[in-house]
């Protein structure tokens, strides 16, 4: 132990003074002439050591009164607690949560304040104060918050980089960035190397659904955390910070539950569904919802949620002009986080898509040939172009393939080939390689070792090898299971009635992988019950093949016959026509390639700088975008800052090859579990805290009083004056008893 | 005039043996406080007896009460002869009694009679002379005789019991000029006054009664024995009920200046009320076990109280 203020320990000699003035009060004695000495006699024999000891806890409590106030005042200090190592420089990572749902207000009293700002400012408070140390800010986005700044001695620039932290993140990933956050720290110099997270602790970004920590968190990230904390020469320390509101607020969500469609054709009518979710503990009345189409309102409703209830709204519209359109449903008054107050969605009118399909085993008439089925079911009014048609069908000889016809189609159907010529070949791969889409059915003239030799082994354009014909009797035919289609593209067919479990399969071609490759590149669309794949997709370039098993003629299966051909062709040619177009809702965080495809056309009207794209970035009606820009070498470009929710629209480009760069909008779609506000409690946090061996602090100063004790050791004067406090009150106590024992 | 001459020599005689016995005269301040404590007690006695009635004994006087038929053994003389004429029965005139109670006052002047609180006004024997001056007027206004007696270590000064008023006198003079001082002895000196008290009547005993309570209730049975009433004034000072000191105090006896005691009253007080209660409360069952009236007296406490109270208790007795 050590004292600050050594000498006023002598203050402790006071303690000496209740005991002399006892002496004196002693010495000091009253004569009394007495007449019932009897009686007092009587009573001294009785009662002889009382005399000594009842005004002894009285004279030891004054004794001991001036001895603690003296210690208190000398500020003694209990040095075991200092820990060895603390005085050495520190390396802070200051972490901080910039998620959406830290743009909650702190206190209704400062409706102004976000979560945010607050903890920007402990943040800030602790950048300034740490003076010496190195620092780097990172954000729960698992990224630095300056990609330009990876660590400073220069608190100015980190706090300028605090500050600079936009917030709305709409991913949170706090355990992968707290690992990442402590393998910078490891790279950053000084040797007490400390990582300070502060978040609001969103019980969903913790997978918390009840008090006790799930297996959930037990996860590689959480493990990898713990081990580096935990580690027996353990350089680091991790701290939680949490910046929780003093009132928990509501929360209102919208969620786009639209069919995931992305290409309608014009004059269709389109219905966009979204989910209004009140994640508040309070009826919310009269929330009017906007609904915009291209920036323009174009109708609203109002509603009312009970909490903690949500409700399906539905918007109708009808889009009459070509190309990208976006749609809006906004709450119009902000709710109190207004990442998830819109739900934005993407749609491309477009014209009919070009199909062209290559059957040489079809004469002239119409309706004849392996592709026949195929084109009735694509355009089955009148002839192929015809505008009532989805499709723009035309059926073609091979011979007619050249490369610059194929860069005006969209799929090309290879229905009924025996074997290309190579000059055709070429030219199919080429329209592969620049974007175009391939289907491939197998036939029984189809030359599968030419198939095989050339576009799976030299190009690797098909998703799979060719093999062995199978067959099965005509009484005994074989049949799809309930689930041969896959889910996620093709799962809108697997209703009753589709006469799935009606088609039966009298020949197929079975279907293997490349050697050496890896099969999760192809996406199996259907399946026979055991597994074995019919019609298998995969990206080739950037185009995309799909190859299929069976014929697309009856003389196979009675696939063609069966009412779910059609709708499982349009599918088909549906998915790989919008494939480019599929991911145009990204998740937060998630990287976009910008290219140069001409799906759209829209001349550039301002010119810009050379070499650079403008995006900005709309959260809301309300509020003003943000910009980005991004460098464009004319061919692709891959954008990164795609953390806020929102909509992404190139505004503008130059040194654009055909000024249409794909995708011009896209959008960012929040974390839905961010939206339901609701922190850890304090025990939750403590529970958290142990099991990573973390500790929690409350706020700069909170940090830089455990600091102080860990590099100083602990300052004791505050409970001795307390201690102070309570003898005095014991004093007035025992001094009371006494008085009242002598009345 | 008997009595007058009477009472007349027995005052000559008094004065003598008091100048005999090397008493002084009254000095003129003694005079005063005759005076004061004559005048006190008649006020006292006056608050104390408005509206009380004469005495309800029967007996020789000049008032008639009633008859009674006469029986074997009453006086010859009593016989109503004109209601006999009347009559032809025999029966016996019956006059209002003059009281002839004998009082006699036993005031204890030991040591411990000294004392003095700090809440009271005057000391314990101070107050046990105010109260047997106020208790001498009362039975005189009875027309009862009283008389006086003063002890410490031994019976000191005895006035014998007269009716007179001008006898009031004699027992103011003797208790304005009463000393406290010696050793209390009140069993001895009670039984010394047994054995020359020989009439019966009621004896006031006036006392701190610090003693051995057993050996004062000996000397208190002999007076009942021999038919007298007994009463009891335990006086105290509140002191002595309630210790209130605080700060360690050196107790040197009243009585013996050698006996010296250094104690912490905090530490010992709750002992001491226990012991003083013990004590109060055997002399009280002693006392009613001897059917003595034991009446407490502190010297905080009113004059007119302790005589009302005394009075009333006795006349519920009768």
């Amino acid at each position: 132990m050590n004292f600050l203020n050594a000498i006023l320990l002598g203050g402790a000699a006071a303690s000496l003074a209740p005991l002399l003035i006892q002496l004196l009060n002693r010495s000091r004695v009253k004569t009394l002439p007495w007449g019932a000495m009897h009686l007092l006699e009587t009573a001294i024999l009785n009662n002889p050591r009382r005399i000594q000891w009842s005004s002894l806890p009285l004279l030891l409590i004054r004794c001991l009164l001036p001895m603690l106030f003296a210690l208190a005042l000398a500020r003694p200090v209990l040095t075991h607690l200092k820990l060895p190592g603390a005085q050495a420089e520190r390396s802070l990572l200051l972490m901080l949560d910039d998620s959406f749902s830290m743009d909650a207000t702190a206190s209704v009293e400062a409706p102004n304040v976000s979560l945010l700002e607050q903890a920007k400012q402990e943040l800030r408070t602790l950048a300034r104060r740490a003076s010496s140390a190195e620092l780097s800010v990172w954000t729960t986005g698992a990224q630095p918050a300056d990609p330009s700044l990876k660590s400073s001695f220069q608190s100015q620039r980190i706090e300028a980089a605090i500050t600079a932290v936009p917030g709305g993140n709409a991913s949170n990933q706090p355990v992968r960035s707290m690992l990442y956050g402590l393998q910078q720290l490891k790279s950053m110099s000084n040797p007490n190397r400390q990582l300070i997270l502060a978040s609001d602790f969103q019980a969903s970004d913790w997978h918390l659904a009840s008090s006790n920590l799930p297996a959930q968190l037990a996860n590689s990230d959480f493990a990898a955390v713990k081990e580096l904390l935990n580690a027996e020469n353990a350089e680091y320390q991790l701290l939680l910070m949490p910046i929780l509101p003093r009132q928990p607020s509501g929360n209102l969500s919208v969620t786009n539950i639209s069919e995931n469609l992305s290409a309608i054709r014009m004059g269709e009518s389109h219905t966009v569904a979204v989910r209004v979710t009140n994640h508040g503990r309070q009826t919310v009345s009269d929330v009017r919802l906007i609904f915009s189409v291209n920036g323009q309102e174009l109708s609203s409703r109002s509603l009312s949620l009970p909490a903690g209830s949500g409700e399906r709204v539905e918007f109708a519209c009808e889009f009459t002009q070509l190309g990208w359109h976006t749609t809006a449903v906004c709450v119009e008054d902000p709710s109190a986080i207004r990442s998830d107050d819109c739900a934005y969605s993407i749609l491309c009118v477009t014209q009919p898509p070009a199909v062209w399909l290559v059957d040489q085993t079809g004469g002239q008439p119409a309706f004849s040939g392996a592709s026949r089925y195929l084109q009735l079911a694509l355009a089955p009014f009148t002839a192929g172009d015809s505008q009532t048609n989805p499709f723009r069908v035309r059926v073609i000889a091979s011979q007619q393939l050249t490369a610059e016809d194929l860069k005006r189609i969209d799929v090309l159907v290879l229905a009924g080939i025996a074997r290309l010529e190579d000059r055709e070949a070429e030219a199919i791969e080429q329209f592969v390689a620049s974007g175009g889409c391939l289907i491939l059915f197998a036939h029984d003239s189809l030359d599968t070792s030419w198939a095989n030799h050339r576009w799976s082994e030299q190009q690797q354009l098909l998703p799979m090898r060719f093999a062995a014909i199978h067959t099965s009797p005509v009484d005994q035919p074989t049949r799809l299971g309930s689930e041969s289609l896959d889910v996620e593209t093709l799962g809108h067919l697997s209703v009753p009635y589709s006469g799935l479990e009606q088609i039966e399969l009298l020949k197929w071609m079975e279907l293997i992988p490349h050697g050496g490759q890896p099969e999760e590149e192809s996406t199996v669309f259907l399946k026979l019950a055991d597994g074995q794949p019919l019609l298998v997709g995969r990206k080739h370039k950037e185009g995309f093949v799909v190859q299929c098993a069976i014929s697309c003629a009856d003389d196979w299966s009675n696939l063609p016959l069966r009412p779910i051909f059609v709708p499982l062709m349009r599918s088909l040619a549906d998915i790989l026509n919008d494939r480019a177009i599929l991911h145009r809702t990204l998740s937060p965080g998630e990287p976009i390639e910008l290219r140069a495809k001409s799906l759209v056309k829209k001349p550039v009207e301002k010119p810009v700088e050379p070499g650079r794209i403008r995006l900005s970035r709309t959260l809301s009606h309300s509020e003003p975008a943000e910009w980005f820009e991004v460098p464009w070498n004319n061919v692709r470009t891959v954008f990164t800052q795609t953390w806020r929710a929102g909509l992404y629209q190139i505004e503008d480009a130059r040194g654009a090859t055909a000024a249409d760069i794909e995708p011009r909008m896209f959008i960012v779609s929040p974390s839905p579990s961010e939206s339901q506000i609701g922190s850890l409690n304090r025990d939750e946090l403590e529970a958290l805290a142990q099991k990573l061996g973390a500790t929690l602090i409350n706020s700069a100063e909170d940090y830089f009083d455990s600091e102080q004790i860990r590099r100083n050791g602990q300052e004791i004067w505050r409970p001795l004056l307390a201690a102070v406090l309570v003898l005095l009150f014991l004093e007035l106590f025992v001094q009371q008893r006494l008085t009242r024992g002598a009345t | 005039m008997q009595p007058l001459r009477g009472s007349l020599w027995i005052s000559q005689a008094a004065n003598f043996l008091q100048s005999a016995t090397g008493h002084s005269m009254l000095t003129p301040q003694e005079h005063e406080s005759i005076s004061k404590l004559q005048y006190f007690a008649r006020h006292v006695v006056e608050g104390v007896t408005v509206g009380r009635h004469r005495s309800a004994h029967k007996g020789a006087s000049v008032e008639f009460k009633e008859h009674r038929q006469y029986t074997r053994g009453d006086e010859i003389r009593s016989i109503d002869w004109k209601l006999f004429g009347k009559t032809d029965r025999l029966f016996i005139r019956q006059y209002e009694d003059e009281t002839n109670l004998r009082s006699m006052i036993l005031l204890d002047q030991s040591g411990s009679m000294a004392y003095e609180g700090s809440r009271s006004n005057f000391s314990k024997h101070l107050f046990s002379v105010r109260l047997a001056a106020c208790l001498a007027t009362l039975f005189i206004w009875q027309q009862d005789a009283v008389g006086l007696a003063t002890l410490d270590t031994e019976l000191r000064e005895i006035i014998p019991p007269r009716r007179k008023p001008s006898h009031l006198q004699m027992i103011f003079r003797a208790l304005v000029t009463s000393k406290t001082g010696g050793e209390t002895r009140l069993s001895a000196a009670l039984q010394q006054a047994a054995r020359q008290l020989k009439r019966n009547g009621l004896l006031v005993l006036i006392s701190d009664c610090f003693d051995h309570v057993e050996d004062v209730m000996t000397a208190l049975r002999y007076f009942r024995h021999t038919g007298s009433e007994v009463v009891v004034f335990q006086i105290w000072d509140a002191d002595e009920l309630d210790f209130p000191f605080r700060h360690r105090t050196q107790f040197r006896s009243l009585e013996s200046a050698s006996h010296v005691r250094l104690v912490d009253p905090n530490s010992l007080r709750p002992a001491y009320l226990q012991r003083v209660a013990a004590f109060r409360q055997q002399l009280s069952r002693a006392t009613a076990q001897e059917r003595i009236d034991l009446v407490h007296c502190t010297t905080d406490q009113d004059f007119t109280d302790i005589l009302s109270a005394y009075l009333s208790r006795r006349s519920s007795l009768a």
